[in-house]
């Protein structure tokens, strides 16, 4: 402390304390959520690094290009070839996935929580994300009729257990790839997409499939968009190889959704939320006017004033920003159980990134050294 | 009263308050009206995809191979004229599960290489089903469920829908391998829609195959349960925001609450002053900042359209804008409740 009284009242400090922390749980839900379904977009088609995929560049979205299932096939290396599609479950919209489950298997680790997993002679048969299946009251031994979207076809699966991931996928039902290809209303020699996994890069791949990067446009696309040999009925560059999270970020980018401009986005409603913090601080400084007033009178300088109030608010603005994530991320969790916190049929994951609590540290302590400078003076 | 009321909102702080909480206000209404425009979009590219009119008859909360249909056909026949009763059991074929589909009809399937099955002795395989157990056309398989029945494959099916998991059979097959007479499902295709729904019976519903509008309707259901979720911790900012000026009025306004009740002002006008100043900060704050995040929004869309070519044009609904106004006088007045009821106790 660099003045020995104690002239800050708690109770005043109180509704500071107050809006601050509900200001910084504003800013936290909007931050924590924009960040959840960024992070939850970007590693949806696999968190680990090494997992490249072969993917429609023409496609607005992951869930709508097609690509040759059989790309690939004759290389030695482990590939997933999925079909995503969006449908319609107990009134419900949710993503099917089919796969090869012998080679999805290769990829992705998932966990069966109860029955089986889903083998390569399951015809008719599906096992479901712990999500969803908490969500619709679905069981092993169910069954599923599972009415498309992009096309007129309609599906009754067994399921055949319930599975986790920590991932996306725990919304998802996962099929044989047959499923996916009815409920796309594709050819069966066509997929969504094909995951790779190995040690090799993109243009190792590219290379091996016989498909030469293209110029012009696999500059536009930042990835490499091939020509296609004219065995393959795609016409050049239209299939392109990239990092699973480089490529869900390139979805994300055609949209203008870039991490950077999430935190921009949240930062506004932070920076909107502003003024009240002001107010609040003016009130406090209104409240405390005789006890300033007094301080003043026995010497001490503005300057001294502004430095002991702020250093005396300041485990304050600390322990606010503290109850505002907290806040946050109860509320959140509060609405992701009542399932309200669903973007395209998928829960985003909570995480706290400290860089988005330093964000709000610092912005608060900003707002409190500018409202400082204009109260006392 | 209405000069106690003029005098506080003489008050230096009242701009800076309504600020605030036009601010705040202006966080829900932009977020909002940006949502409104995606939803409606999302709306308008669900609409360009014509839905082809399949449509199934099943049980109510079943799925095909539960339900039983119990209806005339004749009944059905004047609604249209592309009906197929189907029966769906499961049988087993040398320990292996499989889905056998009885059709009354066996002329609507397409792509088979080989024919369809003519009679109760024969059936079609579909292409997956066969591939994964090595059948053939010619050969003879064993279904075996209540009852056993020995057929010859005379076709393979590629349809691209689940029939090509499945041993398609006449629906006398299936009944015979049953036990029962009972149909499963009634496929229709090009139904008069409107007249359809009211000759069924309670206990069964119509289900369209493809349902493009109904998930299309979930995803932006989706986003505006978020939102409104997310929207309780703006109220609540609000409300913090609100007991923060009630509290700066009261400490501002001390010397003339004071006068007003040495002047024999009771404790419910001195209360009803401060909720009366509440009140008006909140309402005005929230005509302000609905306008100014709907404006902030199209303000932003159009430099979006300048910098990238591609804007957007979000809009509030007016009922959102009430619901908007609604809930932030109601959070502002929940704020000041407590402020309001400390003074008017301290002065008298």
């Amino acid at each position: 402390m660099i003045l020995g009284f104690r002239y800050l009242r708690f109770k005043r400090i109180l509704a500071l304390f107050i809006v601050l922390s509900l200001s910084s749980m504003l800013f936290f839900t909007t931050a924590l959520s924009l960040m959840g379904f960024y992070r939850g977009f970007t590693y949806y088609l696999g968190e680990e690094k090494g997992v490249i995929v072969i993917y429609d560049i023409k496609s607005r979205t992951p869930f709508t290009g097609l690509v040759p299932a059989n790309l690939g096939d004759n290389l030695n290396i482990t590939r997933s070839p999925e079909v995503i599609v969006p449908c319609i479950l107990r009134n419900e919209s949710v993503f099917l996935r089919g796969v090869i489950p012998q080679n999805f298997l290769r990829i992705d680790r998932i966990k069966m929580e109860e029955g089986e997993i889903l083998g390569n002679d399951d015809l008719n048969s599906a096992i479901v994300g712990k999500n969803l299946a908490e969500r619709l009251h679905i069981r092993t031994g169910d069954k599923l009729l599972v009415l498309g979207v992009l096309a007129d076809r309609y599906v009754e699966l067994d399921v055949k257990g319930i599975f986790s991931s920590s991932s996306p996928m725990d919304d998802e039902i996962i099929a044989p790839l047959h499923v996916g290809q009815w409920l796309r209303g594709t050819d069966y020699s066509y997929v969504t997409l094909i995951r790779i996994k190995g040690e090799v890069n993109q243009s190792k791949i590219l290379e091996e499939l016989g498909i030469k990067p293209s110029e012009g446009k696999e500059k536009e696309e930042k990835g490499l968009s091939p020509s296609v040999p004219s065995s393959l009925p795609l016409k050049a560059g239209e299939i392109g190889a990239k990092e699973a999270y480089d490529l869900m970020r390139s979805y994300m980018e055609r949209y203008g959704l870039t991490r950077e401009s999430l935190l921009v986005l949240s930062s506004t409603v932070l920076l909107l939320s502003s003024i009240s913090i002001a107010v609040a601080f003016r009130t406090v400084v209104a409240q405390h006017r005789d006890e300033i007033e007094v301080i003043r009178s026995v010497g001490a300088s503005r300057r001294l004033l502004k430095a002991d109030i702020l250093v005396k608010l300041l485990p304050w603005a600390a322990a606010a920003s503290l109850t505002g994530l907290l806040l946050a991320v109860l509320t959140l969790n509060l609405i992701q159980r009542a399932g309200f916190l669903q973007v395209l049929s998928h829960s985003p994951p909570i995480s706290v990134d400290p860089l988005i609590f330093l964000l709000n540290f610092l912005f608060v302590l900003l707002l409190m050294l500018a409202s400082l400078r204009g109260d006392i003076n | 009263m209405s000069l106690g009321y003029k005098m506080l909102l003489r008050k230096r702080g009242t701009g800076l308050s309504i600020l605030a909480i036009s601010l705040l206000v202006a966080i829900p209404a932009s977020m909002s009206s940006v949502v409104n425009y995606i939803n409606s979009q999302v709306e308008i590219l669900g609409g360009l995809v014509i839905p082809s009119k399949t449509y199934i008859i099943m049980s109510k909360n079943s799925t095909p191979s539960e339900s039983r249909v119990n209806i005339s056909i004749e009944k059905l026949r004047a609604v249209s004229n592309k009906i197929f009763p189907q029966k769906i059991i499961q049988a087993n074929l040398t320990g292996f599960k499989v889905r056998v589909r009885g059709i009354s009809n066996m002329s609507f399937l397409t792509g088979i290489k080989g024919r369809t099955a003519e009679n109760i002795d024969e059936a079609d395989v579909g292409k997956i089903l066969a591939k994964t157990l090595n059948i053939s056309i010619g050969e003879n398989i064993t279904l075996s469920a209540k009852k056993a029945l020995t057929v010859r494959v005379v076709g393979i099916i590629e349809s691209k829908t689940q029939l090509d998991a499945e041993i398609v059979v006449p629906l006398e097959t299936a009944w015979e391998l049953s036990g029962d007479r009972s149909i499963s499902l009634i496929l229709i295709e090009d139904p008069k829609d409107d007249k359809i729904r009211s000759i069924l019976p309670d206990n069964l519903e119509l289900v369209q195959a493809q349902c493009i509008r109904d998930f299309v309707q979930q995803t932006n259901l989706q986003t505006l349960s978020f939102l409104n979720a997310w929207s309780i911790a703006v109220y609540a900012a609000v409300s913090a925001a609100s007991y923060t000026i009630a509290t700066r009025l009261i400490t501002e306004s001390s010397y003339e609450l004071t006068m007003l009740s040495a002047l024999g002002a009771k404790k419910r006008l001195i209360f009803s002053l401060i909720l009366c100043y509440t009140t008006t900060v909140a309402l005005i704050g929230s005509i302000l900042g609905i306008s100014l995040g709907v404006a902030g929004a199209q303000i932003a869309s159009t430099l979006l359209r300048w910098a990238k070519n591609t804007g957007i044009s979000p809009f509030l609904d007016p009922l959102q804008a009430f619901q908007i106004l609604l809930l932030t006088l109601f959070s502002s007045v929940l704020g000041c409740i407590y402020p309001a009821l400390k003074p008017s106790g301290r002065c008298l």
